[in-house]
């Protein structure tokens, strides 16, 4: 019941799977336990390469004389190798006597078309035992005489017809062993394939996050080299309209003002996509933002830069939030200086600030009541360099909320946005609670 | 420019540049002992006083240095790290006005010492502005321990 030599040829299994791998070897060895105490005979599992997976009242004659013995040993193997050899002809179990005089019973396992183990049944006697045959043992092989037969005593006899009633039960075990094996297989099959191709999508992953950053280091460097051949069409433009303005008409001068208007306007536009851009870049920092003061504080930070406006908060309650502080700064100052940009200048300005608490994230709003938007635009509100309404009308590149955006989506939160032409607009943004 | 009186040495491969900043100081009346070289290692050369600057009193040290960080041959950064690893040069004030917005610049600048950092503005009223008042500050207002 050890060595045995796997020949089967049409077995097309994954490379590495072994027959262990396709079961329970501890269920099984209770199994094989309770077998033996039923039955009353020894029986093993034992893969092709010779592994005894579970095995059980294995006869002392073996363990004890014939498998210490080197001469004997060898024709234990042997007997084993010709039994396992032998099942390659498709029966579902085979019967041999021994070498050594007892009989064993093999019945192969076969999953998916590769056989991969035998159930095992045997060390036992069809007849009462030629007690001659084993003296001669003895004798031949050196055992102590009395212990070697009182171990000869003990190997149980077996009517045929009993041999072929267990046989078949081992039989049929081996079928079931095999069908779970099978189903285990693609079990394990399907796992693989899993992971292999959430392997190849975190590759992925990774070659389209370089990609990205390429890509931004990119627009980084190029718009930063951008910003010096800028400042000499500006400043030479300004040269030629202060020391040779004189030699131009007013045309000629008109036409000098627009290529500065737009080389300035250029400039911003860089500006604004470094701004943009250096979001994306900045390491965040981690921690509990008072986004109450925040907006206090941001709103002052508007005031002062808009002097000649009347403004007035209107701020609610405001849960805390988790995240980078300068980073959230950067969404309430842009988000509170897009309602001022889009409220009328020539009465007060009152913007609301407010948000709630809840179960998985905390949720933020601006509202104010000025020009408003349609909603059919709203998905271009977010976007880089996106307008709702024309050039020239409302100051600014439209980089704002698109900073804004960005800003949300790297603390794994997200923005939206409603209005009404002539009522006003109300943003939103809302934030994970720290670890999700 | 013998280079022996030295008030401003402008460092800065772009010619344009150059030019706008060198307009901007004069027009202030701060470029009459400007020098200008256009690499690091001719910065480096001139502070000094070897190669083709060997005849040069190193002793007549610059008033200020004008400083980019992107440079042919020898970097701004590297440019930096001589003159402020010299005793005999450290005290120079220097400046560094780029048009890098690379925060590492940035702070790797700050460590090796730089007395100011400016980003280059892309229109030029607002360069001519802050190239003319650093001129001011540091010909004018700031006092050097030799002087």
């Amino acid at each position: 019941m050890d060595t045995v030599i796997r020949e089967d040829k049409t077995c097309a299994l994954p490379a590495g799977i072994r027959f262990v791998d396709l079961v329970d070897v501890a269920a099984l060895q209770a199994l094989m336990d309770s077998f033996h105490k039923v039955i009353g005979i020894a029986n093993a599992i034992i893969d092709l390469d010779g592994v005894v997976i579970a095995q059980a009242g294995w006869q002392d004659l073996c363990t004890r004389f014939h498998r210490v013995n080197a001469q004997t040993r060898r024709r234990c193997v042997e007997s084993d190798t010709s039994l396992a050899g032998s099942m390659t002809r498709g029966e579902h179990f085979a019967a041999y006597r021994c070498l050594n005089g007892l009989v064993d019973t093999a019945s192969p396992v076969i999953v998916g078309g590769c056989h991969m183990a035998n159930v095992f049944t045997g060390q036992f006697f069809v007849a009462p035992p030629e007690l001659d045959f084993f003296r001669r043992q003895a004798r031949e092989f050196g055992f102590d005489e009395s212990a070697y037969l009182e171990a000869v005593a003990r190997v149980p006899v077996m009517s045929p017809e009993r041999v072929e009633a267990v046989t078949g039960v081992y039989a049929q075990f081996a079928q079931i062993l095999a069908a779970n094996g099978m189903d285990r297989l693609r079990q394990l099959t399907a796992e693989r394939e899993l992971e292999e191709a959430n392997r190849r999508l975190e590759l992925r992953t990774r070659q389209l996050e370089a990609a990205n950053k390429e890509l931004e280091d990119f627009s980084y460097s190029m718009s930063h080299d951008m910003r010096t051949p800028l400042r000499a069409i500006d400043g030479f433009a300004k040269i030629l309209a202060d020391e040779h303005g004189a030699q131009l008409d007013a045309e000629g001068k008109r036409l000098l003002g627009v290529v500065r208007d737009n080389a300035r306007r250029m400039g911003r536009l860089i500006d604004d996509i470094l701004r943009f851009l250096r979001v994306g870049r900045r390491k965040m920092e981690d921690g509990v933002v008072d986004m109450a003061r925040l907006a206090r504080d941001a709103f002052e930070e508007l005031r002062a830069g808009a002097p000649t406006r009347r403004l007035r908060l209107e701020l609610c309650a405001l849960p805390p939030a988790s995240g980078d502080y300068e980073m959230l700064r950067l969404v309430m100052l842009n988000l509170l200086a897009n309602a001022l940009k889009f409220s009328p200048a020539d009465r007060e300005t009152v913007i609301e600030v407010g948000g709630a608490a809840e179960v998985e994230q905390n949720t933020y709003y601006v509202r104010d009541r000025g020009v408003g938007f349609d909603m059919q635009y709203v998905d271009k509100l977010f976007k880089v360099f996106e307008r709702v309404h024309a050039t020239g009308q409302y100051e600014g590149s439209g980089i704002g909320l698109a900073i804004v955006k960005r800003i949300v989506e790297r603390h794994g939160g997200r923005v939206w946005a409603e209005g009404r032409v002539g009522a006003g607009a109300t943003f939103h943004f809302a934030l994970p609670h720290k670890g999700e | 420019m013998d280079g022996n009186i030295v008030e401003i040495l402008m460092i800065e491969d772009t010619e344009a540049d150059a030019e706008l900043a060198i307009r901007a100081l004069r027009k202030r009346g701060f470029a009459n002992h400007l020098v200008w070289v256009k690499d690091g290692a001719e910065a480096l050369e001139f502070i000094f006083a070897t190669g083709a600057y060997a005849g040069r009193n190193a002793e007549n040290r610059p008033k200020v240095v004008l400083l980019d960080l992107r440079l042919p041959k020898v970097s701004g950064i590297e440019v930096l790290r001589r003159l402020k690893a010299d005793e005999g040069t450290k005290s120079i004030p220097v400046v560094v006005l780029t048009s890098s917005k690379e925060e590492v610049d940035l702070e790797e600048c700050y460590k090796l010492g730089v007395n100011s950092y400016i980003s280059k503005p892309v229109e030029f009223d607002e360069f001519a502005k802050v190239v003319g008042e650093l001129g001011l500050y540091w010909l004018l207002v700031n006092k050097l321990p030799n002087s």
